[in-house]
């Protein structure tokens, strides 16, 4: 072959592959479900839901994708701008974005899906959370909080009782930490990332802080914020070094990879153990979030919303299909206990599964149901829907007071001041 | 992106040479070979005009606008978002963080580079594949590199600080990353490391060209290694190695992939440069404005380093 | 002697420096997930697993995303070939006014911010329904590749002797006619050299992937890895085989030319 002719061959082929890869994309009447559960084990579920489908329904096609949860945040955006919304999300939305969403129309009222399954069944109020602007916008399939994990072999070790109020919890933190030899008593998260926001905001309501008031003003710069920051503070002291890096992520790893004492994380630290660490799995307890006067931690959900689009008929019935109690258990199999099923008729399921007989101690406090999770949009029940804090999160403005104080050694009430100004300026031309 | 190999520089002797040519044969040949300069020059010309021209116009056009990125238009606010940029603290700390990163990281890739190409320039066995090696860095993918630092940058289970405090020269590990203070030296590391090869190349195939016979005048005048080096191989590759600073700085004033995704701008803005800025303004808070208002003051920038090196091609040509 | 001692000593330091992360890179993919935080740390895998390639190609769709990556950056480097070679050769040997200048343009248009660009580019694409497209995202790559092609290939083109397109052409042949017979030919090397750096810059970029592309199965690599990453595990052993298999095409293509870079290339690309 002349190396001219390999040149213009070169170029054909190019041009053809680029081509003929676009034109697939295209094809139509495909369910685009889109997740953020992304875990390898959890990748493959969705796969094995997907081959079940499409073999009972010929004809039908779903095309999972997958994006990281920061991704999420500005993939849904723009592919609504596109005018091609991915027809299912499946997990972490946002609920004050949810909130936007079905003010504008673009989302599917799932309640008629809800009493076609069966209402009873459901966890009523987790169905109400996502209750927004009239319509059932998503339908939540796991509840979750986050809950205190612990060595017990350490705290034996150094003579201590798992921690249930902040001084115990301080004294205990202080005790394990030995840098020399790598070890950290906390691990509390520092970085610019939603993990720290929400450790942060479970502190706050630990102390009795609200972050609004029932008006829905900003109230960043009260006795209890300050208190809980100072109390935050002092925790990172005990926490690893690169802690001002920290999302969800690290903080699992520093527990799994057993240089952290504790750290506050959802069930899916049990299969992160199994998978990097099977050797801590006995010597690991979870005990709820140690408060300092109202035992508090911090709601979620893993949900599935839809999209409006030519395809919602489609979708509603995979939603439906997924929502079925052994493929909604499937779901949770492989990071069992991280969610609480929201139907009753899934428990048993879980309470039967492996991995919870042979660790009750520590699936108890995460499957166990609790009374006093709060949800940020919603910090006390008889108030309205709090629209504005979609403004907060996306400015960071709690992370970014949360790295002021421990990075940069500012005094807790000037960085309180300064976040109470910024929530202001960010939320005062906002309507409801 | 913006990592490129540098352009070439310099005279081209035998451009112009040929003159179109004499007895082409059809009318329409030979008016192809006589406005073939032009029909040659345009699709790229078309190209920078709607990939480049266009686009900056647009973008200096956003830049005077409100614009959220959901928004079909926006709303014309005049000078506002300069006025913004100017009286704000984090830009002018940005453009100084910019200033920074550029300078250092470019002087130490520029040593780095110069002391790696004289040891390449000895003769020893293995050279070749020392040789290619040195590459590496710089052909390795910028996530791989983002990716692999950062394990090894860990503060808990990362190998550097293992080896640091096995060593002794630490007590404790060092989180590198998440500190003000050593994270920005920490991305710097990287981007040297990265990038130095790229000078080795360059100064590598200067030095190749260098004439021996100057270097053995110099030994029988008498002039020890250190004269030898200042006199004949500074002096030879100088010229060399201004053009590398000024295209270097450039490309690296304008890189976003290290820093962004390394430490995304923090801790605490410490690593804030200005293309992060921008990130964040028009993708983070969706203020399309801002951030087209910061990059045209990028913009402004580069074409005041290049104005300096177009000067000091002319002055190279005279 | 010792000069050759001291050589290899440096050798030897600069080594280490550039490859200790490679090998670290390597070694930590060949590794079980319960070895990656052990303390201390293993210089060789107590136990050796290609459980996370395969995991890579069953699991995660990494695989989809190093077959994008591929289509655009070839669709782009072959654009941006085809459209500069023919620019750089007629800056290189035609007389055409307002060359030195456009010359000039093309190295500035080399040096523009992405971040610059990437605000109006998203804004234009959407609107020319370019995004979401590996079309539209191997344009964009042309913003650096096709000044870069055009800049380098005007200096090979220089260098190569006017005398044989003239006696072509003496013998009857048209211009393009010598362009395509008896220089591009012997530019071949300087092409090949010059691609795979336009194709290394699209392979590596990051920013434009992100914002241009929405769609995951549409995405290329740099966003694509930096998403196992993003999630809530950190599975050293699968990103560090993710980040070597990514490593790979370069490292061949590198391999294939180095001799060729390190003394062409470089003469050809920095003279003065």
């Amino acid at each position: 072959m002349k190396r001219r002719d390999f040149l213009a061959g070169g170029l054909a082929g190019g041009v053809g592959l680029a081509m003929g890869g676009h034109a697939r994309a295209q094809a139509r009447g495909t369910i685009r479900f889109l997740t953020p559960e992304t875990d390898p084990s959890q990748v493959k579920v969705w796969q094995e839901l997907i081959t079940r489908y499409t073999e009972a329904n010929r004809g039908a096609a779903v095309q999972p994708e997958y994006a990281s949860w920061d991704d999420l945040i500005r993939k849904i955006p723009a592919d609504l701008m596109a005018g091609r919304p991915p027809e299912i999300v499946a997990g972490s939305s946002r609920v004050s974005f949810m909130a936007a969403a079905a003010k504008r129309n673009l989302l599917v009222d799932l309640a008629p899906l809800v009493d076609q399954i069966g209402r009873a069944d459901f966890h009523a109020p987790s169905l109400k959370a996502w209750h927004l602007n009239g319509i059932q916008a998503a339908i939540p399939y796991g509840v979750q909080w986050p809950v205190l994990w612990c060595r017990t072999d350490l705290f034996q070790e150094a003579g201590l009782e798992l921690p249930k109020t902040w001084d115990e919890y301080r004294a205990a933190a202080e005790k394990l930490t030995n840098p020399a030899r790598g070890m950290f008593g906390a691990c509390f998260p520092a970085g610019r990332t939603w993990n720290t926001q929400i450790q942060a905001t479970i502190a706050i309501w630990g102390a009795g802080g609200r972050m609004f008031d029932d008006k829905l003003n900003p109230t960043f710069d009260t006795p209890e914020i300050r208190r809980a920051m100072t109390y935050y503070a002092e925790m990172c002291r005990f926490s690893p070094p690169d802690i001002g890096q920290y999302g969800f992520r690290e903080a699992s790893a520093a527990y799994t990879s057993g240089k952290a004492a504790t750290t506050f994380y959802w069930g899916r630290v049990l299969s992160h153990l199994y998978q990097q660490a099977p050797d801590l799995l006995p010597k690991s307890k979870t005990v709820h979030i140690p408060h300092g006067g109202t035992p508090a931690t911090a709601l979620g959900w893993d949900e599935f919303v839809v999209y409006k689009s030519r395809n919602t008929n489609a979708a509603l019935d995979y939603v439906k299909f997924m929502l079925e109690p052994q493929h909604m258990f499937m779901m949770m199999e492989p990071v069992i206990a991280h969610v609480v099923p929201t139907r009753t008729s899934v428990m048993p399921m879980v309470e039967r599964h492996d991995w919870v007989q042979k660790h009750p101690d520590i699936v108890r406090p995460l499957i166990e149901p609790i009374d006093f999770g709060i949800s940020a949009t919603q910090e006390t029940p008889d108030r309205p829907f709090n629209y504005k804090w979609d403004a907060i999160e996306a400015r960071n403005i709690i992370p970014d007071m949360v790295q002021r104080i421990v990075l940069g050694k500012e005094p807790v009430n000037i960085a309180v001041e300064k976040a109470q100004k910024e929530a202001v300026d960010a939320t005062k031309d906002l309507r409801p | 992106m913006s990592q490129h190999a540098p352009p070439a520089v310099g005279t081209h002797p035998a451009e112009d040479a040929a003159r179109p040519p004499i007895g082409s044969r059809s009318l329409l040949g030979r008016l192809l070979d006589q406005h073939l300069g032009v029909i040659l020059l345009l699709p790229s010309a078309l190209t920078f005009l709607v990939l480049l021209v266009f686009p900056l116009g647009y973008g200096i056009y956003t830049s005077f606008l409100q614009r959220h990125v959901l928004d079909p238009e926006g709303v014309w606010v005049g000078l506002a978002n300069y006025a913004w940029l100017f009286s704000n603290a984090e830009f002018w700390h940005s453009l100084w963080l910019s200033s920074l990163w550029a300078g250092v990281a470019v002087g130490l890739q520029i040593i780095l580079g110069t002391a790696v190409a004289l040891i390449l320039h000895q003769p020893f066995k293995g050279r070749s594949l020392v040789r290619g090696l040195v590459l590496f860095p710089y052909m390795m993918p910028v996530v791989s590199v983002i990716l692999v630092w950062m394990l090894l940058y860990n503060a808990l289970y990362g190998v550097l600080n293992w080896l640091l405090v096995q060593s002794g020269i630490v007590d404790a590990p060092i989180a590198w990353l998440s500190q003000p203070g050593s994270a920005f030296w920490a991305v710097v590391y990287v981007g040297v490391w990265k990038y130095f090869p790229f000078v080795v190349v360059i100064v590598l195939a200067r030095l190749q060209v260098i004439p021996q016979d100057l270097y053995e005048a110099a030994r029988i005048d008498g002039a020890g290694a250190i004269a030898r080096f200042i006199d004949i191989t500074l002096h030879q590759i100088k010229d060399v190695l201004l053009v590398i600073a000024l295209l270097r700085t450039i490309f690296m004033f304008n890189n976003f992939e290290i820093i962004f995704l390394l430490t995304g701008g923090g801790p605490l803005r410490s690593t804030m440069t200005l293309p992060i800025l921008v990130y964040e303004q028009a993708f983070g808070l969706y203020e399309m404005g801002r951030g087209s208002a910061i990059a045209v003051v990028m913009f402004l920038i580069l074409i005041a380093v290049m104005t300096i090196y177009f000067a000091f091609l002319r002055k190279e040509q005279d | 002697m010792l000069r050759l001692l001291r050589t290899y000593g440096l050798a030897m330091v600069l080594l280490t420096f550039v490859a200790f992360p490679l090998y670290w890179m390597t070694l930590t993919s060949l590794k079980p997930q319960t070895e990656v935080f052990r303390v201390p740390p293993t210089f060789l895998p107590a136990t050796w697993t290609l459980e996370h390639y395969v995991n890579l190609f069953w699991l995660t769709d990494f695989g989809l995303l190093f077959w994008n990556s591929l289509k655009v950056c070839l669709l782009s480097t072959a654009l941006s070939l085809a459209v500069g070679i023919l620019g750089a050769y007629a800056l290189a040997r035609f007389n055409v006014r307002g060359k030195e200048a456009y010359g000039r343009l093309v190295l500035l248009a080399y040096m523009f911010p992405g971040a610059l660009l990437v605000i109006p580019l998203l804004l234009l694409f959407r609107e020319l329904g370019l995004t979401n497209s590996h079309l539209g995202l191997s344009l964009a790559y042309l913003t650096f590749s096709l000044p870069f092609v055009m800049w380098v290939m005007r200096d090979f083109f220089a260098s190569v002797p006017v005398d044989l397109e003239e006696a072509a052409m003496i013998d009857g042949a048209t211009r393009l006619g010598a362009l395509w017979d008896v220089v591009l030919p012997q530019a071949v090397p300087g092409i090949i050299a010059t691609g795979i750096f336009a194709f290394l810059f699209a392979w590596n970029e990051y920013l434009y992937a992100l914002i241009l592309i929405s769609d995951e199965s549409l995405r290329t690599l740099p966003p694509g890895m930096m998403r196992f990453v993003s999630t809530t595990d950190t599975n050293w052993g699968l990103i560090m085989a993710a980040s070597t298999l990514a490593t790979l095409p370069m490292a061949l293509a590198f391999g294939l030319i180095q001799r060729y870079l390190v003394t062409g290339m470089g003469a050809g690309g920095v003279k003065g």
